[in-house]
């Protein structure tokens, strides 16, 4: 068992860089994710640790040990590529005895650990086969089985459901997480899938352009997120996130669009006028019938019902681009073009400098 | 996958295709042809009367220790110059697919020996290793071996293998590179992770997975040797000294033309229209069998 530090790491490609100082510890058994779009520089990170890219700044220490000039084959890591990676001119067991071959275990020893693998994957009647003879559901499993064969100290996931359907995306990930639960392998997992990520992570460090916005656990994200950029990133759907302005007095926000928010506690005097950037979860707004003025008057654009909630898209007034989502347990009859009032309490209320995206803290201020 | 394309017109294929089949019927169905018939016939030197012998002119051959030296000749010249050829080849791929900055001029410089024509490159060699004036014999003789090609036959054949190999070296690595650049990386790299050594992901991942290029340069590279190192061997050799870089094609030439016996030479090249038909039937029937990634 290990664990991984992180310190200031970075990575350039001649002057494009990929990584710039990202920080983090990776606990003892725990499964970190980490997420952000496409681009943002997950896979170089991972690649970083696995020792596929030199470090361009930092040090890595796994177990302790410094590895930042240590080959990737003496990390004591495995790695699960997006695409799989399997050796396509040799069998499900060579593939997964491949490694172990090369450490020169006994042969008995080899099958025993391969059976054991093959046992816990489901794909014991598959080892006689060529990859191309998989699906891609099994390909998946098999590039697992490789992984846990060796009993690395630790575990490197690149996407390693992208190429699946959904249905299977969503099975794989349940085993993926039961695997960690029964081996307790330091994992470290990259998607660019929120979902995924809050399933599967005890903690998930999101990233964009090359920095670590935010680390934490996935109901820290949920709750606090530290920027806008995570707020619209977590959830599903996302945070609505309306532009807007703190009401002279401090006491309040105004909505683009002219409604006007209050708030328990009043912030700073000194940050009365001053743009924000609002954001309220779908699933904290609720329907309003009192009228009331400080409700949230919708257009109703578009009601989508799940079954189990329902989903309304709306418009702020007098405003083109003030999307705002609204998710619903109950399945409220309302028609389309309706108005419709919502509200939130102030608790689910989030601020975010216009500016610079990050959080405000409305507890602090109080 | 094979395209295939529907003509309205059941008479455009057949006038697409006229060209193609004029030049062949004119420039090897034709020749071919009369080739076989002259094997048939012991014609005089003169080309004066000829009558039917059927197959005595190859029972002859079979039987005539010259053309037994000849065959052995050839497959040790074709062994050593496929297998030179290759292994450059492939050297040469291997390194210039780690190169990153530069690759094209790498890429480009390594082609050109494929663009000079055999002739050149046979003269050229000569002119480097010409016992009396080549820059590279003065070396050679500084090591304290007697270099002499144009006297010493095993000299001569070295000579016109390593030629004729250097020509063939371009276009093997052309494919194996393409090759190589075929093979994912993250295989690599999970090998590389699975502990194996470059030597070692070379051996057991690269090489199997560039089976099937292999194959196909194995063939073409004997197809080279048995058949277009003419040129090579007339500019440096001529075949020489006595006949110790006379290889099949070469003795094609060399008894028909300067030996003047048509019927042998006839019945020889037949013999190679053979041996080249079997071996691109060969290759046709095996090269279907490709590697897949994914
Ligand atoms: N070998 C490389 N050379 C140059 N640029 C690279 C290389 N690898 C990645 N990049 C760039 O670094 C950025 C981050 O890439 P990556 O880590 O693969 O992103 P992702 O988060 O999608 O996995 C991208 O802009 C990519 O173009
Ligand atoms: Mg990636």
């Amino acid at each position: 068992m290990a664990e991984v530090r992180l310190d200031r790491v970075r990575k350039s490609f001649g002057s494009f860089e990929a990584v710039k100082g990202v920080d983090v510890t990776i606990g003892d058994s725990e499964f970190l994710v980490v997420v952000g779009p496409s681009g943002c520089g997950k896979s170089t990170l991972l690649r970083l640790i696995a020792g596929l890219e030199e470090l361009s700044g930092g040090d890595i220490t796994i177990s302790g040990r410094l590895v930042n000039d240590v080959e990737p084959k003496d990390r004591d890591i495995a790695m699960v590529f997006q695409n799989y990676a399997l050796y396509p001119h040799m069998t499900v067991f060579d593939n997964m005895a491949y490694g172990l071959k090369i450490r020169r275990l006994p042969k008995a020893e080899i099958r025993e650990r391969v059976g054991r693998a093959a046992a816990i994957l489901q794909i014991e009647s598959l080892l006689e086969r060529q990859p191309r003879q998989l699906s891609g559901g099994q390909r998946q499993r098999v590039a697992m089985g490789r992984a846990i064969v060796r009993n690395p100290s630790v575990f490197l996931f690149d996407e390693p459901l992208s190429n699946l359907d959904a249905k299977l995306r969503v099975e794989m990930r349940v085993e993926i997480r039961k695997l960690h639960n029964t081996l307790k392998t330091t994992s470290v997992y990259v998607t660019h899938d929120q979902v995924e990520a809050m399933t599967l992570a005890d903690r998930i460090v999101i990233m964009n352009g090359g920095i670590a916005e935010q680390i934490g656990t996935p109901l820290d994200l949920y709750e606090r997120p530290s920027s806008a950029f995570v707020a619209g990133f977590i959830g599903s759907p996302p945070m609505n996130l309306v532009e807007g302005e703190i009401g002279q007095g401090a006491k309040s926000v105004v909505l683009a669009g002219g409604t006007e928010l209050s708030l328990n506690s009043p912030l700073p005097q000194g940050w009365g006028g001053r743009s924000v950037t609002v954001g309220i979860r779908p699933e904290r707004l609720r329907l309003d019938d009192s009228k009331a003025d400080l409700a949230i008057s919708l257009g109703v654009e578009l009601i989508e019902r799940h079954g189990a909630d329902t989903v309304i898209h709306g418009v702020l007034p007098n405003r083109e681009r003030g999307e705002v989502i609204v998710r619903l347990n109950e399945t409220p009859t309302i028609a389309q073009t309706d108005r419709l009032n919502v509200k939130a309490r102030t608790a689910d209320i989030h601020l975010f400098d216009a500016e610079t995206g990050k959080r405000l803290e409305l507890e602090k201020a109080a | 996958m094979l395209k295939r394309v529907l003509f309205r017109n059941r008479w455009l294929p057949y006038a697409l295709l006229f060209p193609q089949l004029l030049i062949t019927l004119f420039f090897f169905i034709w020749p071919a042809s009369q080739a076989l018939v002259q094997s048939f016939y012991a014609t005089d030197p003169f080309g004066l009367s000829s009558r039917f012998v059927g197959f005595a002119e190859y029972t002859r051959l079979l039987a005539d220790p010259l053309y037994h030296n000849a065959v052995l000749r050839t497959l040790v010249f074709t062994f050593f110059t496929t297998s030179l050829a290759l292994a450059a080849g492939l050297f040469l791929a291997v390194y210039a697919d780690r190169v990153i900055r530069g690759q094209n001029t790498y890429r480009t410089l390594l082609i050109w020996p494929y663009a000079v024509a055999p002739a050149v490159a046979g003269v050229l060699w000569l002119f480097l290793f010409h016992p009396t004036y080549g820059a590279l014999a003065l070396v050679i003789r500084q090591t304290g071996v007697n270099w002499n090609p144009l006297l010493n036959g095993t000299h001569a054949m070295t000579l016109v293998i390593v030629a004729s190999a250097w020509k063939q070296v371009s276009y093997n690595f052309v494919f194996f590179l393409a090759g190589l650049q075929a093979i994912p990386r993250s295989l690599i790299e999970a090998a590389a992770i699975d502990g194996a050594s470059t030597f070692r992901r070379f051996w057991t991942i690269v090489f199997p997975l560039l089976s099937p290029t292999l194959f196909f340069l194995i063939v073409i590279n004997v197809v080279y040797s048995f058949f277009e190192t003419f040129g090579v061997i007339h500019a440096v050799t001529r075949g020489g000294p006595g006949g110790a870089t006379t290889i099949l094609v070469y003795k094609v030439y060399a008894d028909g033309f300067v030996g003047l016996d048509i019927g042998s030479s006839a019945a020889q090249s037949v013999i190679l229209m053979a041996l080249v038909i079997g071996l691109t039937m060969f290759q046709f029937r095996y090269l279907e069998r490709r590697v897949q990634y994914n």
